[in-house]
C-alpha cells in the first residue's frame, strides 16, 4: 500500500539516525557504478565444495540494508533484474539480497548530458522499483512509500501518513525537472524489431567502431548475463558467478568451437534487440533505464540513442 | 582562424582528395557525437568527409580499427602514436601498406576523462607521424615529463612492498571488461588466453589475484610492441593506471635492446629478433 509522508530536514535526519541503530544504512548517489553491483554483484561465490563429500559448505545469509539517495534509474534495476532472475525458478542468491534491500531513491534535480530516461517513457521522479522515493521540496521532503516495513517504521516514529488516493498525484510539487525533448522511437523496435535482424547494413554501420569490450554491459543496470565457473584447489573448490557480456566472442562459442555470432555486428544486434525487442516480448518492459552509462563510458563513444534512431529506419 | 580549425580544414581537404585521387574506399577518422564528444567514425564517401574532425578529445587510437577493414583500400588520419601503431602492425604482417593511405598531421596531445593532458602525452617524443602519404605541415608538441611528478621515477625509488601496495590497489579496481585489450591496436589475437575455458586458463573472477595475472600477461605480450599511445588507459572505465607500467616496460625494453616500437618499417620487434650481442644477461654472459 502506498503512503505519503511530509518530512522536515530534521525529521529525515532523525529517521536515518534511528534506522542506523538497527540496520545498515548506506548513502548513495548516481555514480559510474550502477546499483546492480550491489543487488547482483560482479562476482559472488555461490558455494564451496569438497570432492569426496560433495557437500555444499555455505548457506546464503544476508542482513537488511537501507540504501538512500540513489536516482530512480538505479532503482529501476530492482524491477528489471527481477523480471528475469525471479522468474520461476527464482535465483535464490539474488532473491536473498533483494528481499533484504530497502531502497529510498531520490528524485533527480537535473539531467546530465547523457541522461535519457524521459526519452524512453521514464521520469527522473518515478518510483520505479524503489521502496520509497524522496522529493526535495521547498519546506523539506516529500516521501512516497511503497513498502510495508518502511511505512511501519515511519509510523512508529510518529510521522503521520496520508493515504495515497491517486497514484498520479504530483507528490514532487514540481521539483522534478521536465524538458522539451523528442522521445526515442522505442515503439518501433518493440513492435517491429524482429524485422531488422536481416538488415546487415544497419548492424555493420552500428558496429563499425565498436571494440566489443564489455563496459556497456558491465555497467548497464539491466544486463544480467552471467557465467559460472568451478575453481578448484586440489580436493576443495568453489563455484563462482561472474558477469558475462554478449559482446565477448566466448559468450556464444559452442563446445565444437563454432560461434553463431562470429563478428561484432551479430553481437551488437543481440545487445540492442535484447533490450528493446526481446525484453518487451518476454516481460513487457524494455531492458533499459535511460541512465546513459553505456554512452558516457564507451571508449568509442557509441551513442545508443543514435543507434535506436538508426534502427527505426530499418523497421518494416 | 584558430589552429585546430585550420588543421581540420586541411584534414578535410586532404581526405576529399584521397577519395578523389587515391581511390580509397573508406576513411577512418573522428566525428562529433550528439553529446559533443569526439568519437571514431568511418566515412564511406566524399560527401561524408564534411563531418571529419580532430581535436584533443579524440582519445581513441584509430589503428585498432584498421585490421577489420584490411581487405579494403583504407584512408586514415594519423598522428605520431597512431602511425607508430600502424608501423608495428605492418612489421607484424597484419596489414598491407599498399592498402593504406595515411594522412599525417602534427599532434597537440589528447586529454583524459578529466580533461587533463593524458599521462601518455606528457612525455610524448613523437608528435609527428613516422610514416605518411601526405603530411599537414606544422609542429606537434613534443614534451618532456617533469621528473618531480613522474610516477615511474617515483615508483622506481620506492621499496618493493610500497610498489606492491600500489600495484595491488590498482589491480583491485579492474572489472575485467577487457576494454584495455579491445582498445589496444596491438592486442589483435584471434583468441585471447582469457577467452579459453577448455581448459580454463584464468578464472573470470575480478579479484586482485586474477586481475593481476590478466594485466601482467597483457603487458608482457606488449613488451617491445607497445607504442605508449595510452588508448588502453583512456578506455579503462575504472581508471586503472596502466600507463605507468607500460612506460616502465618500454623503458626496460629500451635499456636492454635499445629498441622503441614502431619507429622504423621493416624492423623486427625486439623480442622476435636475435643478435649475437644480445644484452639479455641470462644468455650466457653474466648469468652463467
Amino acid at each position: 500500500m502506498m503512503r505519503f509522508f511530509k518530512l522536515t530536514q530534521q525529521d529525515w535526519e532523525k529517521f536515518l539516525q534511528h534506522q542506523s541503530t538497527q540496520i545498515a544504512v548506506v548513502s548513495m548517489e548516481k555514480s559510474k557504478h550502477p546499483f546492480k553491483h550491489i543487488l547482483f554483484p560482479p562476482h559472488e561465490t555461490l558455494f564451496y565444495f569438497r570432492k569426496d563429500t560433495h557437500k555444499e559448505l555455505s548457506e546464503i545469509k544476508e542482513n537488511k540494508v537501507l540504501y538512500y539517495g540513489l536516482p530512480p534509474c538505479d532503482a529501476k534495476t530492482i524491477q528489471l533484474l527481477g523480471l528475469n532472475l525471479l522468474a520461476d525458478p527464482a535465483d535464490p542468491y539474488f532473491q536473498t539480497i533483494r528481499d533484504n534491500t530497502v531502497i529510498i531513491s531520490k528524485a533527480c534535480d537535473h539531467f546530465e548530458p547523457n541522461c535519457f530516461c524521459d526519452q524512453i517513457g521514464g521520469s527522473p521522479g518515478a518510483l520505479n522499483g524503489a521502496s520509497a522515493i524522496l522529493y526535495t521540496v521547498e519546506d523539506g521532503f516529500h516521501l512516497l512509500v511503497n513498502h510495508d516495513w518502511l511505512s511501519e517504521q515511519l509510523v512508529q516514529m510518529n510521522f503521520i501518513p496520508s493515504e495515497v488516493e491517486n497514484e498520479k498525484a504530483d507528490f514532487s510539487k514540481g521539483s522534478v525537472p521536465v524538458r522539451e525533448i523528442k522521445p526515442l522511437p522505442i515503439d518501433h523496435l518493440r513492435e517491429k524489431g524482429l524485422s531488422t535482424i536481416s538488415k546487415t547494413a544497419l548492424w555493420e554501420k552500428v558496429s563499425a567502431t565498436c571494440l566489443a569490450c564489455g563496459i556497456c554491459t558491465f555497467l548497464c543496470p539491466a544486463c544480467y548475463c552471467f557465467d559460472i565457473q568451478d575453481i578448484s584447489f586440489g580436493r576443495v573448490g568453489k563455484r563462482e558467478r561472474t558477469y558475462d557480456s554478449c559482446l565477448f566472442s566466448i559468450y556464444t562459442t559452442e563446445a565444437s568451437g563454432h560461434n553463431p555470432r562470429p563478428t561484432i555486428k551479430e553481437r551488437w544486434r543481440q545487445r540492442l534487440l535484447h533490450k528493446f525487442t526481446y525484453y518487451p516480448m518476454q516481460y513487457g518492459e524494455i531492458g533499459c533505464t535511460g541512465c546513459g552509462r553505456c554512452i558516457s563510458e564507451c571508449p568509442s563513444h557509441i551513442d545508443i540513442r543514435e543507434v535506436i534512431r538508426d534502427a527505426e529506419q530499418y523497421c518494416e | 582562424m584558430n589552429p585546430i580549425d585550420h588543421l581540420n580544414n586541411q584534414l578535410r581537404e586532404l581526405a576529399r582528395k584521397a577519395f578523389q585521387d587515391n581511390g580509397i574506399e573508406l576513411l577512418i577518422g573522428y566525428q562529433k557525437g550528439e553529446d559533443g564528444i569526439t568519437k571514431p567514425a568511418i566515412f564511406y564517401s566524399f560527401e561524408q568527409v564534411d563531418l571529419l574532425i580532430w581535436d584533443q578529445q579524440a582519445s581513441f587510437n584509430l589503428a585498432s580499427l584498421v585490421r577489420r577493414f584490411r581487405d579494403k583500400k583504407i584512408g586514415m588520419i594519423a598522428q605520431g602514436c597512431v602511425s607508430r601503431s600502424l608501423v608495428v602492425l605492418l612489421n607484424e604482417g597484419q596489414i598491407n601498406r599498399n592498402n593504406l593511405f595515411i594522412i599525417g598531421f602534427p599532434c597537440q596531445g589528447v586529454v583524459d576523462r578529466n580533461q587533463q593532458l593524458h599521462s601518455a602525452c606528457i612525455d610524448c617524443q613523437h608528435p609527428l607521424p613516422v610514416i605518411q602519404d601526405c603530411l599537414i605541415e606544422g609542429d606537434g608538441i613534443a614534451r618532456q615529463s617533469d621528473p618531480a611528478n613522474d610516477l615511474v621515477i617515483e615508483l622506481n625509488n620506492q621499496s618493493q612492498s610500497e610498489r606492491m601496495a600500489f600495484f595491488s590497489q590498482e589491480m583491485k579496481k579492474c572489472i575485467r571488461c577487457y576494454a584495455c585489450r579491445q582498445a589496444c591496436p596491438m592486442c589483435y589475437c584471434d583468441v585471447c588466453f582469457v577467452d579459453i575455458n577448455k581448459p580454463l586458463w584464468l578464472a573470470r573472477t575480478p579479484d586482485q589475484q586474477n586481475n593481476s595475472v590478466w594485466n601482467l600477461t597483457r603487458m608482457q605480450h606488449l613488451a617491445g610492441r607497445c607504442v605508449a599511445c595510452g588508448a588502453c588507459d583512456r578506455a579503462c572505465p575504472e581508471g586503472v593506471n596502466l600507463m605507468v607500467y607500460l612506460k616502465k616496460m618500454n623503458q626496460v625494453v629500451k635499456e636492454l635492446y635499445g629498441y622503441s616500437a614502431g619507429l622504423h618499417l621493416g624492423e623486427k620487434p625486439a623480442l622476435n629478433a636475435f643478435q649475437p650481442n644480445d644484452p639479455d644477461f641470462f644468455w650466457g654472459k653474466e648469468g652463467v
